[in-house]
C-alpha cells in the first residue's frame, strides 16, 4: 500500500511525532510503502505529480498559502483515504490564531512593524528582478483546516498526536489495508480528557483564576479547582493526559468533545465559574476574576480558531 | 397530543391593543390543537372553562397575563387548575400577552405581531413539555444536630406534630451554652431575665420524656450521604460507660473517684472527677466518664448501687435515614489568643462566657482569688474588626450581655470601679433598658479601642486609644472580653453540602426574607445561633418555626417533584464533575458511570446544564432544544427591518422586571421578545451562540448582585457574557449583540433602557 505523508502550514513537529512510534515504525515500513515524505527525503512537487496513484495520505499542517491549497487538492486526487494529522490539519491549530487578522495585517506586522525590522517590505506574489520574474505562493486571507479545502476521511488530532493515538492510526492503516473502512472518524475518545485524568477533584468551583506563573500547581489536584484554566473538560481525551502528567494544564489540542457546540464558547461557560466571594464586592467588581485572562481568544481557541462558530457570527 | 388553548382578553382590555381574532385564527390552525377557547376573564371563569376541556386535552396553553407577576392567575394557580382536570401540573405554558405585550406596546400592529410570536413560542415549547416525575418518598424522621435550646425546641415541636426525631448532641448533656449562662434575657420593655436553671431542665425534660425523640448524647455525625431524596446519616456515639437508664445520680462514684479533672462546663474555673456529672441539673440525668482522664482503677464500680458502670463500653454506630435535617450546632467564642493586644493568656483576662461561669463560683479573680476592686469590660473583642484580626461583623448580643454582667457586679459589689471600653453600644430593641440601667449605676464608658493589656504589679494596665485621639490608661484587677461569636458547626454544614458565607454561617435560601432558616440544600434547616448570633429566646423561636416548616414538608411522606429537574445522559457524561461543583444545592453526585442528579434535591436552576460542555445534563422542561425551538419561531411575525432583540430573563427577578415595565406603563418598541429562563446562568454559552445566529441581539438579565436565587448564577452569567464579549471584540464581532444586565424586580426602568439601547445600536 502506498502512503503519502506531507506537511502544509505546520511546525514540523507532526512529522517528527511519527518517530514516536519507536521500533514499531519498522512494522509500518514493512506493511506500507512511503512514496512521498518531503520532510524525510528530498521529494519535490513533481514527484507527487508524477505519482499515478497512492492509497492513503497523511497530511499535517493547515492551509495558509495558495501553494498548500494546491498541494492538498493534488494529494486528494491521488489517494483514496486522506487523514488529517495533527491539530493544524484538523482544526487550524496554532497558525489558525492568525485568523483574528487578515493577511495584510499579518504581513505588515511580520515584515514591517516588528521592532527588529528596518525598511520593511511586504513580500509580493510576483517580483521582477532585472528580467527575471520571481514568484511566491499567495498568502491566503485565512488559515483553513484541511476539511475546508478537501474532503477528509479521518482525523488524528493532537499537537502533535500522542504515541498512543499514532498507534491507533497505525491500526487504522492496517484495517484500511485489509479493505475495512472503520466508522470512527476521529481517532480520539468521545469522552473528555477529564474522564481519563488522574487528578483528584473536590468538586468545588475555582476560587479564582491563577495565571500559570502565579502559583506552583499541585500535581495531584484538578487544575481547574486550583484556579488554573485547564480545558480538559471540553477536550476529547485519548492523548493519555500527557500534559497533565507533566503538570501542565490542557490547552485543547484534541479538539472539542463531540456534542459541544463550539470549543471556545463551551470553554467560556465553565471558566466563568471561577471566583467566589462576589457577594462581598461592590457590583462593579463582581466580574473581575475573569479579567485575569488577558487573551480570551488565544486561550479558548488555542488550536481551533478557524473552526470557531463564534467567529462565524461576523 | 391534544392541546387546549385559552385566550383571555382580560375583560376585553387586551382586544383594544391586540387583534385577538388573529391569535384565535393562528391557534386554530396549529397541529394538535383541539380546543381554542376565548374568554374574557379566565381568572373568574376558569372552573367552567376547564371543565369543558377535561378529558379532551393533555396540555394547556394559556394566552393572557403573566404567570410570574399576574396578581390573579399565576403559575401556581394554573398548576392547581391543571390538577383539577387531571392533568400533570407541568403540562402548561403561558404566552404573556398582557404585561409584556399589550401593556408595553402602543402600536397595535406591532403588538399583534408580537402576540402571535409569543403564542407560537409557548406552543412549540409546550409540545415537548414532559410531566413531572414521580413523587419521591421521604422518611418521616428528622435529624436534629445540637441539643441546645434551639435544637430541643425544634425536636419537641416536630415530635408534637407526629414526626420522629433523632437528636444528636456532642456533650453528655442537653442545653448547650444556654445551660452555662445563669441568667437569660427575656424580651420585655424593661430589663427582665429568667434563670437557665429553670429554663433548661424544663425544656430538656420535655425533650427526654417525648417518646418520639431519640436522644444520642456524646455523639457526632460522622457521614452523610444523600440517597433518593433522603439523608442517610451515620452517627457515632462515644462509649457510654455509665448506663443512663440505671444511673440514679447518687454521686457515690464521684466521691471515690481519685482523679480530678477540669470541668469544661465551667470553662476553666471548675473541677470535676473523671466520673461525674457536668452540672447538677444536667439532663439526661446521669453521670459520665471523661474517658481521656479515667485510669480504669475501678473504684467507682465497687460503690455503684445499680451496677450502672461498664468500663469496657465501646463506641456505638447508628445509621438512620432522614427526610429533613436541622442544624442547631450553635456558636463558639472567637479564639482571642489570636489578638495579641488583648493578652488573653493572662489568668485575669477572661471572656464573657468564662465570666458567667466564674461568677457562679463567686466574684473572685482567677490569679489570686481576691475580689476585684476594679473591672474592665472590653466590647467588640474580635467583633467588627477592620484589620482581619477577628471578624468584621457585629456579634449582636455581646453589648447586651456585658450590660447584664456589669449591672450584676454594680448591684452586688457596688464598690467595684467598672469601666466599659466600647466602639458603639448596641443593645437592640427591648434590651436597651439594660444599658440605661448600667448608665444610671455610674459605670464608666470609654469610647475607643484597646491598644494593650499589660501586666503590671498585680494589676492589669489597659491602654485605650480613644476616639477623640487621646490615649488613656485604665488600671484593672480583672478584664472581661466580650468575645466575638463564630459558628461551631462549619464542618457539619460541609457534610450536608450547605453553602456558607466566608465565616461559616449558612447562607439562607433566596429570597431569604421569606425563607428564613432554610439553607440552599433542600430540607436542611439551620436554627439558633448556628445561623448567626442571637439571644436564647430567638433560638427557641427559630426552632419552633422550622419545626412547622418541616412538619408541612413531611406530612405526606413524599416530595412532589418540580416542573424543572435536571437529568444526565450518562453516555455523554465524562465525569468532569463541573456540574456538581456548580450546583448550589448539592444535588449532584459523581458516580462510577457518570454524574447523577438526586431529583428531590434539585431546585431546577439549570446551573449544571449551563456548564456541561458536552450537553450531557439537561433540565426537564427547559432543554436546549426547547429553547432553540422557541427562538426559531420568536420573530416569525416581526416587522422586517427592525433588529430582533431576544431578552433571556431569569425566572424570578428579571422576568418580573419585564412584567413591571408593562405594569408601570413604560412603552417600548415591539421588536423584542422575551423568554423566561431558569437562573440567568441556565443557558449554556454554546446554546447562546446558536441563539445568536438566529437573532440580532441577545440580552441576558439576572438577579442583582447579592440576590441570586441560586447563589452564584448571576455572577457566573455576568462573567460568561464578559468573556464572550471580549472574544467577540477580538474576533471583530459587534459585542453589542450580546449584553448582560443585573436586573432586579424593581429595575423595570434600566431593563427598558437596555432594550431600547440595543434596538438603537443594532438597527441595520
Amino acid at each position: 500500500m502506498k502512503v503519502v505523508i506531507d506537511w502544509l502550514a505546520s511546525c514540523g513537529g507532526c512529522d517528527v511525532s511519527i518517530l514516536d512510534l519507536g521500533v514499531k515504525i519498522l512494522d509500518v515500513i514493512k506493511e506500507f510503502e512511503i512514496v512521498y515524505w518531503p520532510v524525510a527525503l528530498d521529494f519535490k512537487k513533481k514527484d507527487l505529480e508524477s505519482l499515478d496513484k497512492a492509497d492513503i495520505a497523511i497530511v499535517n499542517g493547515a492551509v495558509r498559502t495558495s501553494e498548500q491549497e494546491e498541494q492538498v487538492k493534488l494529494i486528494r486526487d491521488k489517494v483514496d483515504v486522506l487523514i488529517a494529522y495533527g491539530s493544524c490539519a484538523c482544526f487550524g491549530g496554532i497558525p489558525g490564531l492568525g485568523n483574528q487578522f487578515d493577511a495584510n495585517e499579518i504581513l505588515k506586522r511580520a515584515y514591517v512593524e516588528t521592532p527588529s525590522t528596518t525598511e520593511g517590505k511586504i513580500p509580493q506574489p510576483v517580483t521582477k528582478l532585472n528580467d527575471t520574474e520571481l514568484t511566491l505562493p499567495k498568502f491566503l486571507d485565512k488559515v483553513k483546516p484541511l476539511d475546508e479545502v478537501v474532503e477528509v476521511d479521518y482525523y488524528v488530532p493532537g499537537c502533535p498526536p500522542s504515541a498512543s493515538t499514532i498507534e491507533e492510526m497505525v491500526e487504522l492503516l492496517l484495517k484500511l489495508k485489509r479493505g475495512e473502512k472503520p466508522e470512527k472518524r476521529v481517532l480520539a475518545s468521545d469522552k473528555s480528557l477529564c474522564y481519563e485524568c488522574p487528578r483528584f477533584k473536590s468538586l468545588v468551583r475555582p476560587p479564582t483564576i491563577n495565571r500559570p506563573h502565579e502559583i506552583v500547581a499541585d500535581q495531584e489536584r484538578c487544575f481547574l479547582e486550583q484556579g488554573i484554566v485547564c480545558l480538559g473538560f471540553v477536550t476529547r481525551g485519548g492523548c493519555g493526559a500527557r500534559c497533565i502528567k507533566a503538570n501542565m494544564p490542557c490547552r485543547g489540542c484534541y479538539g472539542k468533545v463531540p456534542n459541544a457546540v463550539d470549543f471556545g464558547t463551551e470553554a467560556i461557560t465553565a471558566i466563568a465559574m471561577a471566583g467566589t466571594g462576589e457577594d462581598y464586592l461592590p457590583p462593579m467588581r463582581t466580574t473581575e476574576t475573569v479579567d485575569k485572562i488577558k487573551d480570551v481568544v488565544g486561550l479558548i481557541y488555542h488550536f481551533c480558531l478557524p473552526k470557531s462558530k463564534l467567529g462565524d457570527l461576523k | 397530543m391534544s392541546v387546549g388553548v385559552i385566550i383571555c382578553t382580560c375583560g376585553n382590555t387586551l382586544s383594544e391593543r391586540i387583534d385577538i381574532d388573529r391569535l384565535i385564527e393562528l391557534a386554530e390552525g396549529l397541529e394538535d390543537v383541539s380546543i381554542v377557547k376565548k374568554v374574557d376573564l379566565f381568572c373568574e371563569e376558569y372552573e367552567e372553562v376547564v371543565r369543558e376541556m377535561k378529558g379532551k386535552v393533555d396540555r394547556l396553553l394559556f394566552v393572557g397575563c403573566s404567570e410570574r407577576s399576574s396578581l390573579k392567575m399565576n403559575e401556581d394557580k394554573i398548576a392547581q387548575i391543571l390538577e383539577k382536570i387531571g392533568l400533570n401540573r407541568a403540562m402548561f405554558e403561558v404566552a404573556n400577552i398582557r404585561e409584556q405585550c399589550a401593556w408595553v406596546h402602543e402600536d397595535r400592529d406591532g403588538a399583534t405581531r408580537k402576540a402571535l410570536d409569543q403564542l407560537m413560542m409557548a406552543y412549540v415549547k409546550l409540545r415537548s413539555n414532559r410531566p413531572t416525575g414521580e413523587a419521591v418518598k421521604l422518611e418521616k424522621r428528622v435529624l436534629v444536630v445540637g441539643g441546645g435550646v434551639a435544637g430541643m425546641q425544634c425536636a419537641i415541636d416536630l415530635a408534637k406534630a407526629g414526626i420522629d426525631v433523632v437528636l444528636v448532641e456532642k456533650n453528655p448533656y442537653l442545653g448547650g451554652h444556654t445551660a452555662q449562662i445563669p441568667l437569660l434575657f427575656q424580651c420585655e420593655g424593661w430589663s427582665s431575665m429568667c434563670t437557665s436553671e429553670c429554663i433548661v431542665p424544663v425544656i430538656a425534660r420535655e425533650t427526654v420524656f417525648n417518646d418520639k425523640i431519640t436522644i444520642i448524647t456524646n455523639a457526632e455525625v460522622k457521614e452523610v450521604e444523600k440517597v433518593n431524596g433522603n439523608f442517610s446519616v451515620t452517627i457515632e456515639q462515644k462509649p457510654q460507660f455509665v448506663d443512663p437508664n440505671k444511673c440514679v445520680s447518687c454521686g457515690k462514684c464521684a466521691e471515690v473517684c481519685p482523679i480530678e479533672v477540669p470541668n469544661e462546663f465551667d470553662m476553666k474555673f471548675g473541677k470535676r472527677k473523671a466520673i461525674d456529672k457536668d452540672f447538677a441539673l444536667a439532663i439526661p440525668d446521669t453521670y459520665n466518664i471523661a474517658d481521656e482522664y479515667c485510669n480504669r482503677c475501678g473504684e467507682c464500680l465497687k460503690v455503684c448501687p445499680t451496677n450502672a458502670i461498664n468500663l469496657d463500653a465501646k463506641p456505638s454506630i447508628y445509621n438512620y435515614k432522614f427526610g429533613a435535617v436541622v442544624i442547631a450546632t450553635g456558636f463558639q467564642g472567637y479564639d482571642l489568643s489570636k489578638i495579641a493586644e488583648l493578652n488573653y493568656a493572662h489568668p485575669d483576662v477572661v471572656t464573657s462566657l468564662e465570666f458567667e461561669r466564674l461568677l457562679t463560683k463567686g466574684f473572685k479573680r482567677p490569679s489570686d482569688g481576691k475580689t476585684p476592686e476594679s473591672l474592665v469590660f472590653v466590647l467588640c473583642s474580635g467583633s467588627r474588626s477592620e484589620n482581619g484580626n477577628g471578624v468584621p461583623y457585629c456579634s449582636k448580643i455581646c453589648c447586651s450581655v456585658i450590660m447584664k454582667l456589669a449591672n450584676r457586679i454594680a448591684t452586688l459589689f457596688p464598690e467595684t470601679e467598672i469601666t466599659v471600653i466600647y466602639k458603639d453600644i448596641r443593645t437592640p430593641g427591648k434590651l436597651e433598658d439594660f444599658y440605661k440601667m448600667v448608665e444610671r449605676k455610674g459605670v464608666e464608658f470609654v469610647k475607643g479601642e484597646v491598644d494593650e493589656i499589660a501586666d503590671g504589679n498585680g494589676k492589669l494596665k489597659v491602654t485605650v486609644f480613644k476616639e477623640d485621639g487621646g490615649e488613656e490608661e485604665i488600671e484593672a484587677d480583672m478584664v472581661v472580653l466580650a468575645e466575638a461569636l463564630i459558628p461551631a458547626g462549619v464542618q457539619l454544614l460541609k457534610k450536608f453540602g450547605v453553602v456558607t458565607d466566608k465565616f461559616g454561617f449558612p447562607i439562607e435560601f433566596q429570597p431569604r426574607i421569606i425563607n428564613p432558616n432554610e439553607t440552599y440544600v433542600d430540607r436542611v434547616f439551620v436554627v439558633g445561633t448556628a445561623k448567626g448570633p442571637g439571644i436564647v429566646q430567638e433560638s427557641v423561636e427559630s426552632g419552633s418555626a422550622v419545626a412547622m416548616r418541616i412538619a408541612e414538608m413531611l406530612k405526606d411522606g413524599e416530595k412532589r417533584l418540580q416542573k424543572f429537574v435536571s437529568y444526565v445522559n450518562k453516555d455523554l457524561c465524562s465525569k468532569c464533575g463541573i456540574c456538581a461543583s456548580m450546583c448550589p444545592h448539592d444535588a449532584i453526585r459523581i458516580k462510577e458511570d457518570g454524574a447523577e442528579v438526586d431529583s428531590a434535591f434539585c431546585r431546577g436552576c439549570g446551573l449544571c446544564m449551563s456548564v456541561c460542555p458536552n450537553h450531557a445534563i439537561q433540565l426537564i422542561n427547559f432543554e436546549d432544544k426547547q429553547l432553540l425551538d422557541q427562538v426559531e419561531v420568536a420573530f416569525k411575525h416581526a416587522k422586517e427591518g427592525e433588529p430582533r432583540i431576544l431578552a433571556l430573563l431569569c425566572y424570578w427577578c428579571s422576568y418580573a422586571a419585564a412584567d413591571l415595565m408593562g405594569v408601570k406603563g413604560l412603552k417600548l418598541p415591539a421588536n423584542f421578545r422575551s423568554i423566561r429562563i431558569r437562573c440567568s446562568s441556565s443557558v449554556n454559552a454554546g446554546t447562546l451562540l446558536e441563539i445568536l445566529k438566529k437573532v440580532d441581539g441577545v440580552l441576558i438579565a439576572g438577579c442583582p448582585p447579592k440576590n441570586c436565587h441560586h447563589g452564584w448564577g448571576n455572577y457566573v452569567s455576568a462573567k460568561r457574557i464578559k468573556l464572550m464579549n471580549e472574544a467577540m471584540k477580538q474576533l471583530g464581532i459587534n459585542p453589542d449583540k450580546l449584553r448582560w444586565e443585573y436586573i432586579g424586580v424593581a429595575m423595570w426602568g434600566p431593563l427598558a433602557k437596555a432594550i431600547k439601547e440595543m434596538t438603537e445600536r443594532l438597527r441595520p
